[in-house]
């Protein structure tokens, strides 16, 4: 840390967010202000002089007084974890790991990948893993009405109620190869901005031509498969369990296989309804 | 027969437990596994106290699910519960399988879901495996088929760990090719 510390620091910020305080230093201020936007949801200036993790960003490009490009840089605490000419690409490294560490390390929320909606004043959760459909599951969901709360993680609070981290959808092109992020007003939809208790827990996984069929889970083993994509599992054990066991007690849980969303959005909903 | 099979005694060191309303959830802190045990298994493991026998806990799974339980059903839940780690002493070796007591169970006319102890197990995930999508560093970590960038990281789409390392999917979008 010595050595980076040596090295010139013009500006950074601290934030809490979750629990977990991050701090972001900077050769360059200006960087700052792009930063900022890239923040976790949620986060809140932390004056604490000490955080968990301090990231270290050396803005690069072409010196004034020679020809030479120097490449961006970013070190989280002391590893280095991005480095590319392009500082785009070094950003979303950055906004990536802050949004991961700040899972990892939250002592008072539970972060599980899954998609989630409100509706009614109730949660759907959506969990699954990348290539489940779960995000375009979510933004047919906010196009038919609901409200968006996240398109990347559950967050739970010890109560089972689930917060809100309406961070850009990320939806991918039409190749299926890249993809772009959407503000969810731009789906025509509104984020979600206080906890929800959950009213519905769906494990589905897009299949071509699948018809949806789900079938019903215990509590218990929803638990087991909310674990599974619980980013703290390991760390916090016990918190993880206590949580996911208030969260799924006494809601309904469905998995199955599903064809296109418009078939299953308006059966959810209508289940929603029934239930509520 | 050893006492540790005749009372069995279930492990309360390293598990974190927790009830729900017919099933009990337990986390293995050393192996990090968490199981979770439907009505069937879990009366069983809550008697695993070292003083109650098999005999005995046939009679009690038999009035707590109001069906027939014999010693067989309880030794079939204990060699779970063992092979699971989630009772005290070595790993009993399997000695019943799951199809036998399937078919004894629908000649007895009951409903296997309710009687039949299940122990369903996960290996709880390291913080990487639970990402959407990881950096090239991070695949080790994180297993094969991972998505994952280099550079940019909306490059996730198109790129799967593969091996410790980040490397282009093919084209079909939801092949893994590694």
């Amino acid at each position: 840390m010595d050595k980076l510390d040596r090295l010139g620091w013009a500006g950074g910020m601290a934030f809490r967010a979750f629990g977990a305080r991050v701090g972001i230093r900077v050769n360059e201020p200006g960087a700052l202000d792009r930063i900022e936007s890239l923040l976790p949801p949620g986060w809140k200036p932390a004056t604490h002089p000490v955080v968990d993790r301090l990231y270290s960003l050396r803005v690069g490009g072409a010196s004034p007084k020679s020809r030479i490009r120097r490449y961006n840089l970013l070190y989280a605490d002391m590893k280095r974890v991005g480095r590319s000419m392009d500082l785009d690409e070094v950003l979303e490294v950055l906004a990536s790991d802050m949004q991961f560490f700040v899972a990892e390390a939250s002592k008072t929320r539970i972060f599980t990948h899954a998609g989630v909606v409100g509706w009614r004043g109730r949660a759907v959760v959506l969990p699954g893993r990348s290539f489940s459909g779960k995000t375009t599951l979510v933004a047919a969901l906010v196009r038919a009405g609901a409200t968006y709360y996240s398109d990347e993680y559950a967050i739970f609070d010890t109560r089972g109620r689930v917060h809100p981290y309406p961070r850009p959808l990320a939806i991918r092109d039409g190749s299926g190869r890249r993809f772009g992020r959407y503000a969810v007003e731009e789906l025509g939809g509104s984020a979600g901005s206080r906890p929800l208790r959950v009213g519905l827990v769906v494990m589905s996984e897009y299949k071509p031509g699948a018809i949806w069929r789900p079938r019903a889970l215990s509590p218990g083993q929803a638990a087991l498969a909310l674990l599974a994509n619980t980013v703290s599992a390991r760390l916090q054990p016990k918190l993880a369990l206590a949580t996911l066991k208030r969260a799924v007690g006494r809601v309904p849980i469905l998995m199955g296989a599903r064809g296109e969303v418009d078939e299953v959005v308006q059966t959810l909903l209508s289940r929603l309804d029934e239930a509520a | 027969m050893s006492n540790a099979r005749n009372k069995p005694k279930r492990r309360k060191q390293g598990v974190a437990v927790q009830t729900l309303a017919d099933e009990v959830l337990v986390y293995d802190l050393e192996r990090h596994r968490a199981h979770c045990l439907n009505q069937a298994a879990a009366v069983v493991w809550r008697h695993c106290d070292g003083k109650t026998s098999v005999p005995q806990m046939a009679r009690i799974l038999q009035r707590e699910l109001d069906a027939p339980a014999d010693r067989e059903l309880v030794r079939y839940a204990i060699d779970r519960l063992a092979r699971a780690h989630l009772l005290e002493g070595p790993p009993a070796s399997a000695r019943y399988t799951r199809r036998d007591f399937m078919g004894r169970l629908k000649k007895l006319g009951l409903a296997a879901s309710v009687m039949l102890p299940v122990v369903s197990s996960i290996v709880a995930p390291a913080p990487a495996h639970a990402l959407s999508c990881v950096q090239e560093g991070q695949c080790g970590a994180a297993g094969n088929c991972t998505p994952c960038y280099v550079g940019a990281l909306n490059q996730c789409a198109a790129k799967r760990c593969c091996n410790g390392k980040c490397k282009p999917t093919p084209a079909a979008q939801n092949e893994c090719g590694c």
